[in-house]
């Protein structure tokens, strides 16, 4: 019987909280709006996050040091500054390459072909060392350490999401504030139904459990929106880009949709739920 | 089953000391009229019973229970067992008379079988079995209010207060009424009726308790409205 009860309650619930929804679908489509677009902003920022990181962390696999040799460096010289390359703690192993450059020459360019080393690391940490010792060998040009510009790389989106969250925390709170208008415009609009139930001896979570419904709904048909959105711009993004084939070191749709999907699904349970609840309550309580 | 032991409640908003010391017991199956003019007090004794409001000194004991040490959670199981009417009726303007009755049920987590066999039932005590299907704004004032004591009633509440029931009524539905609360009586509900109609109270007899300016200035056992 008990059972029974429970299921009926909670078909109540259920019928009533999406009746509320039709009821105010105005105020229900704003507040799934603002869920969205907080959701989406903070989704931009997720994405933007975790590929710089995946690239940070292909940029660790690769570890290494840039050495460029000087023009007349060549023949047995390139044995000896390998060498001493190899030679410099921290190093792991070095690869010799060529490549072209264009060098102004009187009055025309010349292609001219230029030797340079690859040198791998143990651990990114002893790049900036291996980098000076590297430059002081006999016949380097110039180094190029990649941990400077992972480090600026990593300065500069940190700074963004920072920015990014803040915006989107703002926008999530913004959500909450009207996620608990509408309950509230509910509440207010079946203030008759509502008082008689208390007067027959409704329990508080009887008269509250339709209006967390309806916050939970609108939290996640927010986020159900923001998360197409998301991950078709993303999908959008990489095929403008070239596809994976161009951008391999960008994550791909498969790897972050479940990511994307768990997070906003969550978050919009949460705004809708914690909206919803603290308008009840407040209202209860007077 | 009920007392109010010197009971007393100042409301600090409007300054209004809405009762002083009052003090009184109400048996099991009792029936009391609470009289007085406006503002004495009526509306506030009633709010204490239902734990609306709690009292700013005394007691009011239910079943031998301080009302104020309840906790918040179990006032809906109080209220349960306290059936309420009100002067201006209350009723969910869109529903049908059966599910307006049928509400208190649902509320309540009663089952739908349950339901559909005992709310018929409450409707034939009262006299609107074939309005069953009628919307509120197709009864009259009485029938209105006779579905107010139907909802009150169907949970079988061992206690119906009924605060100014007939103020909306006329004179020949009023008695209807009082008539419904007196047969609702005898079936061993105690009932509490607050009341301004002085030819009803006089011509029940029944027990009256009279408030003047918060102080509980009568109670007589076959009273009338100026039994004082």
């Amino acid at each position: 019987m008990e059972d029974i009860i429970v299921f009926n309650t909670i078909v109540y619930f259920v019928t009533r909280g999406l009746k509320n929804i039709w009821y105010n679908r105005l105020m229900s489509m704003a507040s799934a709006g603002i869920v969205s677009a907080g959701l989406i902003l903070l989704g931009i920022f997720l994405l933007l996050g975790w590929n710089v990181q995946s690239w940070l962390v292909h940029m660790e696999e690769q570890c290494g040091v840039y050495v460029r040799l000087l023009p007349d460096a060549g023949g047995a010289a390139l044995d000896q500054i390998e060498n001493q390359l190899k030679s410099i703690p921290g190093v792991q192993d070095v690869y010799l390459y060529s490549y072209q450059e264009q060098v102004p020459e009187n009055d025309s360019v010349q292609t001219v072909w230029r030797d340079a080393y690859f040198v791998s690391l143990s651990d990114l940490s002893v790049a900036s060392v291996v980098a000076q010792a590297a430059e002081k060998v006999q016949g380097v040009e110039e180094v190029r350490d990649g941990q400077e510009q992972a480090e600026k790389i990593q300065k500069m989106t940190s700074a963004m999401r920072k920015f990014g969250l803040w915006i989107a925390v703002i926008l999530i709170l913004s959500a909450l504030c009207i996620v608990m208008n509408t309950i509230r415009l509910g509440l207010l609009s079946r203030g008759r139904e509502l008082e008689i139930m208390r007067i027959v001896g409704a329990s508080n979570w009887y008269i509250r459990g339709p209006f967390v419904v309806e916050g939970v709904t609108l939290g996640l048909i927010g986020a159900g929106i923001a998360a197409v959105i998301v991950l078709a711009g993303y999908r959008a993004a990489i095929e403008t880009l070239g596809g994976m084939e161009q951008m391999p070191l960008l994550l791909p749709v498969e790897q972050i949709q479940k990511w994307v999907l768990g997070i906003f699904a969550l978050l919009g349970v949460l705004i809708g739920f914690w909206g919803s609840f603290v308008s009840t309550c407040r209202y209860l309580k007077n | 089953m009920i007392e109010f032991r010197n009971v007393s409640k100042f409301y600090r908003e409007t300054g209004v000391r809405a009762l002083r010391s009052v003090s009184a017991k109400i048996q099991q199956g009792e029936f009391v009229f609470l009289v007085g003019a406006t503002g004495a007090g009526k509306t506030t004794l009633i709010k204490l019973l239902l734990r609306e409001e709690t009292a700013d000194r005394g007691h009011v004991l239910v079943e031998g229970v301080d009302l104020a040490k309840i906790h918040r959670r179990r006032i809906p199981q109080l209220r349960k067992g306290i059936g309420v009417v009100f002067q201006d009726f209350r009723l969910l303007p869109e529903r049908t008379v059966f599910e307006n009755v049928a509400f208190a049920m649902q509320v309540v987590g009663q089952r739908r079988r349950v339901i559909r066999h005992i709310v018929p039932q409450v409707l034939e005590l009262t006299g609107l079995l074939e309005k069953a299907e009628c919307m509120p704004h197709q009864l009259s004032g009485g029938e209105q209010q006779r579905v107010s004591m139907a909802r009150a009633l169907v949970n079988n509440p061992p206690l119906l207060i009924a605060d100014e029931p007939t103020g909306n009524l006329d004179p020949v539905s009023s008695v209807e009424i009082m008539n419904l609360l007196e047969r609702i009586n005898r079936h061993g509900t105690t009932v509490i009726v607050a009341t301004h109609a002085k030819e009803l109270v006089d011509q029940m007899q029944k027990r009256v308790l009279t408030l003047e300016k918060g102080l509980l200035a009568g109670d007589t056992m076959h009273g009338g409205y100026y039994s004082v």
